[in-house]
């Protein structure tokens, strides 16, 4: 392998890198107050046209694949971030496309809470933010990690997909490389920076989780 | 204290609650008892508006709560503590913060929250367990941590929902114990629901029998025993002895005969007086005793009631029997026939 082809791997790796952790980082900071707010609108504090609008809403953005609604949200990146194209632009819609995922991981995992926790907390005279604040998120915690940890794997994947459409990153590397030009061995080394790279991020997630998991 | 009057309850078509009156002292301890599916958890859960009724009204201190909302709701919770069967620990935090949980939703300050979780620590004597998270502890210790967290906020009514039901006989006794010492010391009215009348008679000053949604008897410990017909003296004697032995119990008939199976029940003076060698000179009775228990509770004063149980067998002709009976009422026993045997037993 040249030392260009290195050079552009290891650019790749970074880009790839660089997405997957902003837009995990963007799709927590959207993702969790949208779960959060769904869970209290069914269990703490009952509002069903809230919960009915944000779970369709929810299902809406998940039915569309991914590679659709790259293309599809286009215009709204090139209206954020100034242009369709690189690795910053594509944090428009791996963020997006994450949002609805983790938002409903989320949900998923407020709901296997034990059942009487949610009514210590009322019997403690708790408001509803300071339910959230003392008790649902720090008892969910480690659920909230794994969710977080499920979601960065699943943007490895989307960011390949945003590499085809001129977006960056190992999946443009291996499409580039290993597909266009039948280049097996970068094709090979992608797969395997890839697979890597999973591995890390879960156990990495697992680890943390256990920390903050005192059952 | 508190009263509650006429309360309703539906959940989905299905009456949970009817017309509920009830008036609990300060200082009390009350027991709510029926079987499961009475209602008492539904009932226990309108003091502090877990459940909203859907008719009638909450009213505690003189102050109708039924209809609060928000923060004063919120308020009027923080007066009011509540155990569960399953503790409700939270398990990502130690025994201090779940202690401190409720101070810090107060907005307390630090020290005055340490110096509390201290005294209430030194209180269910687990200091040595303050940094410990609530997986590491035994069920009796995770419940009296719960305990200290209903107290933290020096409550004036304390709720026990079946607070006991998830430990073995030995726990449950010091949970009772240490329940009964913080009404005297704090002077917390508190009300416990559970299906065992073991648990009532042990605490309760008063209670309350539920069945089907209502409330079917309110007595308190030491007055149930002037009621003939009272349901929580049945209670009381059911739990104080165990059904026949079968091979006892299919030998009997109704067929008359001179060998008669009695259930005698006694309560008060009746309990402390020899009456079955009495009964045996006076009438020159020969009574076989198969079964007896013996029993103390203990009322708002130190006296207390002791009353027992005894199945006898007696070799008598019926009108033997007859002039038995009549001493046995003139004693103030109560006496049931449960049978004759004609075969040998």
């Amino acid at each position: 392998m040249s030392m260009m082809l290195f050079k552009e791997l290891t650019l790749a790796s970074a880009e790839t890198l660089y997405m997957v952790v902003v837009s995990t980082v963007c799709s927590v900071i959207l993702g969790l107050p949208l779960g959060t707010i769904l869970f209290c609108s069914s269990s703490i504090k009952p509002m069903r046209k809230l919960k009915n609008y944000i779970s369709s809403l929810i299902n809406l953005s998940r039915s569309i694949p991914f590679i659709i609604l790259l293309v599809t949200l286009i215009p709204l990146t090139r209206l954020i971030m100034g242009t369709s194209l690189g690795v910053h632009a594509m944090l428009v819609p791996l963020t997006l496309g994450a949002t609805p995922f983790i938002a409903r991981l989320i949900n998923n995992v407020y709901q296997t809470l034990p059942e009487g926790l949610i009514e210590t907390g009322f019997s403690l005279g708790t408001s509803t933010w300071q339910m959230i604040r003392y008790i649902i998120i720090p008892e969910a915690l480690p659920g909230l990690i794994h969710a977080t940890t499920v979601t960065a794997i699943t943007l490895v994947n989307y960011s390949a997909m945003a590499g085809t459409i001129g977006g960056g990153g190992l999946g443009d590397f291996a499409i580039r490389y290993g597909y266009q030009r039948f280049d097996g061995l970068s094709m090979l080394i992608t797969v395997t920076i890839l697979v890597i790279l999973v591995q890390l991020i879960q156990i990495g997630g697992d680890k943390l989780a256990a920390y903050f998991d005192k059952n | 204290m508190i009263e509650l009057i006429g309360l309703h309850k539906c959940f989905n078509n299905t009456v949970v609650l009817q017309d509920i009156n009830l008036f609990i002292q300060q200082g009390e301890v009350f027991g709510i008892i029926g079987k499961s599916g009475a209602g008492k958890s539904t009932l226990l859960r309108t003091i502090n508006l877990l459940v909203r009724p859907d008719q009638g009204q909450v009213v505690i201190n003189n102050q109708n709560t039924t209809h609060l909302q928000n923060k004063a709701l919120c308020e009027m919770r923080h007066n009011i503590g509540m155990i569960f069967q399953q503790f409700n620990l939270l398990q990502s935090k130690t025994v201090f913060d779940n202690i401190a949980l409720p101070m810090r939703i107060q907005g307390i300050d630090k020290a005055t929250i340490h110096s509390k979780v201290t005294a209430l620590l030194n209180l269910i004597e687990l200091e040595d367990k303050i940094h410990s998270y609530p997986a590491s502890l035994s069920g009796g210790q995770k419940q009296r941590v719960a305990i200290a967290r209903a107290l933290s906020f020096s409550p004036k009514i304390l709720l026990c929902d079946e607070a006991t039901s998830a430990l073995d006989p030995e726990t449950t006794e010091s949970i009772l114990m240490f329940l009964k010492k913080i009404n005297q010391i704090y002077n917390i009215t508190t009300i416990v629901v559970t299906h065992e009348m073991d648990i009532v008679k042990k605490i309760c000053h008063r209670l309350a029998v539920m069945d089907g949604g209502k409330i079917v008897e309110i007595t308190s410990m030491v007055g149930l025993w002037e009621n003939p017909n009272s349901l929580a003296k049945k209670m009381l004697y059911t739990q104080l002895s165990p059904t026949l032995p079968i091979c006892l119990s299919h030998n009997l008939t109704n067929v008359k005969s001179n060998r008669v199976l009695l259930r005698l029940l006694f309560h008060g003076s009746s309990a402390t007086t020899p009456f079955i060698s009495t009964m045996s000179r006076k009438l020159h009775l020969n009574i076989n005793i198969l079964l007896a228990n013996i029993d103390r509770f203990d009322g708002y004063d130190i006296t207390g009631v002791t009353c027992g149980i005894l199945v006898v067998e007696l070799n008598a002709t019926s009108q033997l029997l007859e002039i038995f009976i009549q001493h046995c009422n003139q004693a103030n026993l109560i006496v049931e026939i449960l049978g004759y045997v004609n075969d040998v037993v």
